[in-house]
């Protein structure tokens, strides 16, 4: 049980009288990938928002490593080490890529301006970024463009990127939303490797969202699927991608 | 080094400048001097407050509550000049970060409207509340400031207040958008949603944003009612706000050095075009279309355009 580490418990979400999350129940534990499927407007990202409090549930509870964040601000549950990315590619467009992956690593120290009065806070945050921008823009293969404009370079390392920003805040848990939307073949295939790595070298967990099925087979542990808000089935890639509903969901019910 | 250079260039314009009038000996352009030193002040307020990407139009009350508040804490009260002066700018900080707990959390053309309804209410109470404010007439024969025992009767004194207002209100905004404060502040107005997730408390950050500049405010607000030692509810409504946004359009917003060159232009403007008073309005249209259309970064973008180009042939 001490393996748990995001505990989702009775989740409901309703906009006006549409309920985009209904009764969301599952768990998380140490060292998994668990993917999240679901077709369009099954309530993925909508899960994601409530996750990290962008805005709160109707009712239902979420609990990461043993406590109730549900009433925590978005920001305080990132500086918990519970970080998230974003479905389009989300950068400081103008900053350079270093200055992106340095903001990264330095604001979850100083998340209220009050803090710039403890005490060595910023000389300590600005050592610390120094060295993990250095080693992420390694680990992230954006080293050769550290000096481009975010905004000028291309989709897919812009998604990199975006990855890269959240590791630098050293989360204990990631959720990626739909990393390789937008990408080519090649670079669904880095992100897939990237995510791979984030799991083996730097032993981050990770939830991802996505919609390419070979990328989310080959990268979970179990995957989630999801349907109008509700839970269809919760298990390992080959017995979800069988299973009856998630086929229906996906591909209408006269599909064999 | 190169720190120590830039403050020595800062010191050495400052020092330049504050023996000016004893040198020009020409009351007209000290008079001119001290509104470019307020207007300063003013502007780089609002500047902080495009930079979040939120326009208040309650700076106008603001500036307003700065000059009554140190009127009447003077002539009221009976306290000395630099209590009135800080107590209304801390006063005004003080209401800024109260209002501004339910303000900042509105965006965009709302928040334009709530402020500029905001403004219009401290007007009609400047109006209204006769006894403390003096109604429509203002309150007239503000005291001129004493400073250690000397009062600043002068223009000249004025002069170096304005400018020593002005010095501060540039260093401390630059310095602030070089430090860690200003990426945050940056940070927010490029991407909220992304900045939030990287664990800052993005309302904490408007609020402290929104509260210095309220501050800068309300000190040239101050300093402005005992300049003309008269303070009238007409002087602080809703121009004030627009007039400053214009200042940093034409100055060029993107960098505080913009705020001063736009009040270096357009505050001399209708100070020329006295005789011609029924134009003004008509040439600040005139000037706001031109800048736009042809200088979208102001004049601060020329002078960095001509600075790089330099730059460029030097090499």
């Amino acid at each position: 049980m001490s393996d748990v580490v995001l505990e989702v418990q009775g989740l409901n979400k309703a906009f006006g009288g549409l309920r985009a999350i209904s009764d969301l129940s599952f768990r998380t534990v140490r060292g998994e990938i668990l993917g999240v499927i679901g077709p369009n407007g099954s309530g993925k990202t909508t899960l994601f928002n409530l996750i990290t409090g962008v805005f709160p549930a109707t009712s239902g509870g979420v609990r990461f490593r043993g406590n109730s964040i549900s009433r925590l601000p978005t920001d305080a549950i990132a500086r918990l080490g519970l970080v998230r990315t974003f479905q389009s590619a989300t950068v400081f467009k103008q900053e350079s890529v270093y200055e992106n992956i340095r903001r990264g690593s330095m604001f979850g120290c100083i998340g209220n301006p009050a803090w710039f009065f403890r005490k060595g806070v910023i000389s300590a945050g600005a050592k610390k970024a120094r060295a993990t921008v250095e080693e992420l823009l390694e680990f992230s293969r954006l080293a050769d463009v550290a000096q481009v404009p975010a905004g000028n370079l291309p989709y897919g390392k812009q998604k990199m990127l975006g990855v890269a920003i959240a590791l630098a805040q050293h989360p204990l848990q990631l959720l990626l939303d739909e990393p390789a939307a937008g990408l080519n073949l090649a670079e669904t295939e880095a992100m897939a490797e990237l995510i791979a790595q984030i799991r083996s070298k730097r032993h981050i967990d990770v939830i991802l969202v996505e919609h390419d099925m070979r990328m989310v087979t080959s990268v979970c542990d179990r995957i989630l699927a999801l349907n109008y808000g509700k839970v269809i089935g919760i298990d390992v890639p080959a017995r979800i991608v069988a299973h009856p509903e998630v086929i229906e969901a996906y591909l209408g019910a006269d599909f064999e | 080094m190169k720190a120590m250079k830039s403050a020595l260039k800062f010191l050495s314009i400052i020092v330049i400048l504050a023996v000016l009038p004893f040198v020009l000996r020409a009351p007209f352009l000290t008079h001119i001097g001290v509104m470019i030193g307020l207007y300063t002040t003013l502007a780089l307020s609002m500047n902080l407050m495009l930079r979040i990407g939120q326009i208040s139009f309650a700076h106008g009350a603001f500036m307003g509550l700065g000059a009554y508040g140190s009127a009447v804490l003077m002539m009221r009260l009976g306290l000395p000049f630099p209590a009135a002066f800080f107590g209304a700018a801390f006063g005004v900080t003080l209401l800024a970060w109260l209002v501004g707990q339910v303000f900042l959390r509105i965006r965009g053309v709302y928040f334009v409207l709530l402020t500029f309804a905001f403004g219009e209410i401290i007007v009609l109470m400047f109006i209204e509340w006769v006894s403390l404010f003096g109604g429509s007439n203002g309150l007239a024969g503000v005291p001129r400031p004493g400073l250690f025992g000397h009062e600043i009767q002068s223009r000249d004194g004025f002069y170096l207040l304005a400018l020593a207002l002005a010095a501060f209100a540039y260093a401390s905004v630059r310095a602030l958008y070089r430090s860690e404060l200003g990426a945050v502040i940056t940070s927010l107005d490029e991407n909220e949603a992304l900045t939030r997730s990287l664990g800052i408390d993005s309302r904490q950050y408007r609020l402290l944003t929104f509260c210095f500049s309220a501050f800068l405010v309300g000190m040239s607000g101050a300093l402005y009612g005992h300049y003309l030692t008269l303070v009238t509810p007409e002087d602080y409504g809703f121009w004030v706000p627009v007039n400053l946004v214009v200042i940093n359009v034409i100055g060029g917003g993107s960098h505080p050095l913009g705020s001063i060159l736009g009040a270096l232009l357009l505050v001399p403007l209708p100070e020329f075009l006295r005789d011609a008073k029924q134009y003004q309005v008509l040439l600040y249209g005139i000037l706001l279309i031109f800048f736009l259309l042809f200088m979208p970064n102001g004049l601060y973008g020329v002078v960095e355009k001509f600075r790089r180009g330099r730059k460029g042939a030097a090499q």
